[in-house]
């Protein structure tokens, strides 16, 4: 005498085997708890700002007003005054730390006892400009000046170009040369296109968000191949399939186990980086997707791998191009082609733009269907190769 | 121990090894790393700024910024598509040249300076492609400058990104072959009983353990070699490189053969190497970030390994400039040797017991 059991309960009875299995298994419950907790202090350790300018050492430019209206005419460089040309050449050279307080830089040799000025900070410069001190009277005259540009061998030579190129173009406006040129912009020479994130620049910390979560969902990945294979290797799911439990609720219950614990460690990563405030219900669908995607992708790697070697060997196959696009989101510009049909290039452009740029639900659409287009296909596949597999046992 | 039985125990594995995926690993990882790190990611840490050109004419600007060191060029023929790209942020800037505009700034007639920067461009790259773009337009002018710039560089150039990321690619070579071949292979022989299959033969645990050490080392050596030569930091002094690998082989391989008999299987492995692999690679970090204290690299007992080989492949030093660290290492090594046997005695005792 047996009472009918409807396919839910089976499925969740299998869903709770796995779980359970899941929490038992010593090395994947220690290497999710790591990979948690590395991400997370990894994260936090990343700087949160962007360094956009160039620090250099000014000398001989005695009037203030000078240096003023250079600094804000150049914006990108960072003037520090110096009182001496012999000052800025020690502190290009390392043999004295210059310490910068309210107007005033000094510098103090390496060897020397003095104490730094209350108050006074720390700064480093590996590049020095000395003018004469009759600079901008001897070029306004129509005389030729001599500068001295200290410069750091380790510096790039780009910017020792532009260093050399700056001084020239300084001295051609003290000496109220136009430029042979019609700007298209009055105030500037050039025309900026796109929002201008000067000062508001993507940080390291932004860069790597995607990558980190995205790397959450790769370690379930990997955590569920390995409990496909062991079930495989170990035939517990021809056990399971003696019990009215059918080929279906078994891959039914393994999906579900995947994107519930690639969902919920998805979800603490998330939190615990701070990235859910801006768009928390289109960012959980993104790592819904992600997540069935991830699911389809351990079922394949799974069905493969006979032992740990091996599944952590095929997992690492699928892994690293599915890595591609992440790392790919650190660089700037578009990615390329081969990069965007990559799928989880959706995914990860669209924590990008939702959690870097601030896109809403309808920016976000195209990346949206395009991931759910992979996750369907992906999972498609994943399912008929377990099946395939479960079958042939 | 028996040379002979230990050479047959090698051929085994030699023969049986390669069916294995951590011999893939070995064989693969490196220059998969090489070519991630150095193709793909070099250009992270030290990006260079980005100027499109769209060259209507042929000014001798275009021919100018191709010779400028540090800055990426790309030529376009579409002022649209230099602008669209420029937006993306694809390029940093993009300058546009009317088909007579140096005939145009000669005959001082002005002509439009066309330049965009795209809103993500760093202020910084900003100001170094404006003021030389504006510099090269002025030489295009032909007027001496009013003021003579004299260019004084200081100190050492420093090292490429790309050459700093050496020991931490070759380290890994090593790594690989050296710590997860022989550890992985003495827990999975472990894991499938075959190990104690083999002691009821004449071969004593400590020729199994010696012929995984050995087949470790010889990876190890060859694998660092050719990662070397990917990475076009093979050396002018053949011998000190050649002392220097074996010893960092030797070192690695222990901790290796450690890893492989305090296990019980390859999971136990794979969890040792994931919580001890950042103290073996450590010391590498400080190659990369070069502004770190590096009294601290030299904490980590692999320092003493990477250290020389970083001198020797990198710096081309000999013996005479290393032998110090190196003798540092062979007393770690001792250490590790100690470790290796005490362990291998407990692993017979325990295969013994079941």
């Amino acid at each position: 005498m047996t009472r009918p059991v409807s396919r839910s309960a089976i499925v969740w009875s299998i869903v709770r085997k796995d779980l359970a299995e899941y929490g038992r298994d010593k090395l994947w419950a220690f290497l999710t708890v790591m990979v948690l907790v590395v991400v997370v202090v990894l994260f936090w350790l990343l700087p949160d700002d962007v360094n956009e300018s160039i620090s250099v050492g000014v000398s001989g430019l005695n009037d203030p007003s000078a240096l003023a209206t250079l600094q804000a005419a150049e914006e990108g460089l960072l003037l520090v005054p110096f009182e001496s040309a012999q000052d800025l050449e020690a502190v290009v050279a390392g043999d004295a730390a210059a310490w910068h307080g309210d107007g005033y830089t000094i510098a103090i040799a390496n060897d020397a006892a003095d104490e730094p000025p209350n108050g006074a900070e720390r700064i480093s410069t590996s590049i020095g400009i000395a003018f004469p001190e009759d600079f901008f009277a001897t070029t306004a005259a129509g005389g030729s000046a001599a500068v001295t540009v200290y410069i750091d061998a380790a510096v790039p030579d780009e910017v020792e170009t532009a260093m050399t190129s700056l001084v020239r173009e300084l001295a051609y406006a003290a000496a109220g040369d136009e430029l042979p040129v019609d700007t298209l912009a009055a105030d500037q020479i050039f025309v900026v296109l796109g929002e201008d994130r000067v000062g508001n620049q993507a940080s390291a910390r932004d860069g790597f968000r995607p990558v980190f979560v995205f790397l959450i969902l790769l370690m379930e990945m990997f955590v569920m191949a390995s409990l496909i294979a062991k079930e495989i290797h170990d035939r517990t799911v021809v056990a399971v399939l003696v019990t009215p439990a059918t080929i279906g609720d078994v891959l039914a219950a393994k999906g579900i186990v995947g994107v519930l614990s690639g969902m919920a460690q998805a979800v603490i990563v998330l939190i615990a980086i701070d990235s859910l405030a801006p768009q928390p219900a289109l960012i959980l669908m993104l790592m819904l997707l992600g997540a069935v995607m991830v699911s389809g992708t351990a079922m394949l790697a799974g069905s493969t791998g006979k032992d740990f070697m091996s599944t952590l060997f095929t997992g690492m196959l699928y892994m690293i191009p599915l890595m591609i696009p992440a790392f790919a989101a650190l660089f700037p510009g578009t990615a390329s082609a081969w990069v965007q049909a990559m799928p989880s290039y959706p995914l990860v452009q669209g924590l990008v733009n939702v959690s870097t740029y601030g896109d809403g639900w309808a920016e976000t659409l195209p990346e949206l269907g395009v991931l759910l287009a992979w996750c369907v296909g992906l999972f498609a596949i994943g399912w008929l190769v377990l099946k395939r597999k479960v079958q042939t046992l | 121990m028996n040379p002979t039985r230990i050479l047959t125990v090698l051929r085994k594995d030699l023969q049986l090894g390669p069916r294995s995926p951590i011999f893939l690993w070995v064989l693969m990882l490196p220059l998969l790393i090489t070519l991630v790190l150095q193709v793909t990611f070099g250009n992270l840490f030290e990006p260079d700024p980005r100027l499109g050109v769209v060259d209507q004419g042929a000014s001798t600007v275009t021919t100018a910024v191709q010779q400028i060191a540090g800055i990426e060029l790309t030529i376009l023929d579409d002022v649209e598509e230099l602008k669209t790209k420029v937006e993306a942020n694809d390029l940093d800037a993009g300058l546009v040249l009317q088909a007579a505009f140096d005939a145009d700034v000669r005959a001082g007639t002005k002509p439009p300076l066309e330049f965009y920067v795209g809103g993500e461009s760093l202020a910084s790259n900003r100001i170094i492609l404006a003021v030389t773009a504006i510099d090269l337009v002025r030489e295009v002018e032909g007027r001496p400058p009013p003021v003579a710039v004299n260019v004084v560089a200081i100190g050492d150039e420093g090292l490429p990104i790309s050459v700093r990321l050496v020991p931490f690619i070759v380290m890994y070579a090593l790594l690989v072959a050296a710590v997860f071949l022989p550890s992985f292979s003495l827990a999975d022989e472990r894991e499938k009983r075959t190990l104690a299959a083999l002691t009821v033969t004449p071969v004593k645990l400590s020729e199994v353990v010696t012929a995984k050490g050995i087949l470790g080392f010889l990876l190890a050596g060859a694998m660092a070699i050719v990662t070397l030569w990917f990475n076009g930091a093979l050396t002018a002094q053949p011998l000190a490189l050649i002392v220097v690998l074996i010893v960092a082989s030797l070192l690695l391989v222990e901790i290796g053969l450690i890893y492989g008999t305090a296990s019980k299987d390859i999971t136990g492995v794979f969890t040792l190497i994931k919580g001890t692999g950042f103290i073996l690679l450590a010391p590498t970090l400080f190659y990369i970030f070069t502004n770190w204290p590096q009294w601290i690299a030299k904490l980590f007992p692999t320092y003493w390994v990477i250290n020389p080989l970083y001198e020797v492949t990198i710096n081309d030093a000999g013996l005479g400039t290393v032998w110090a660290e190196l003798v540092i290492a062979l007393g770690v090594i001792a250490l590790l040797a100690a470790v290796v046997v005490a362990f291998t005695r407990r692993l017979r005792f325990k295969l013994a017991m079941t």
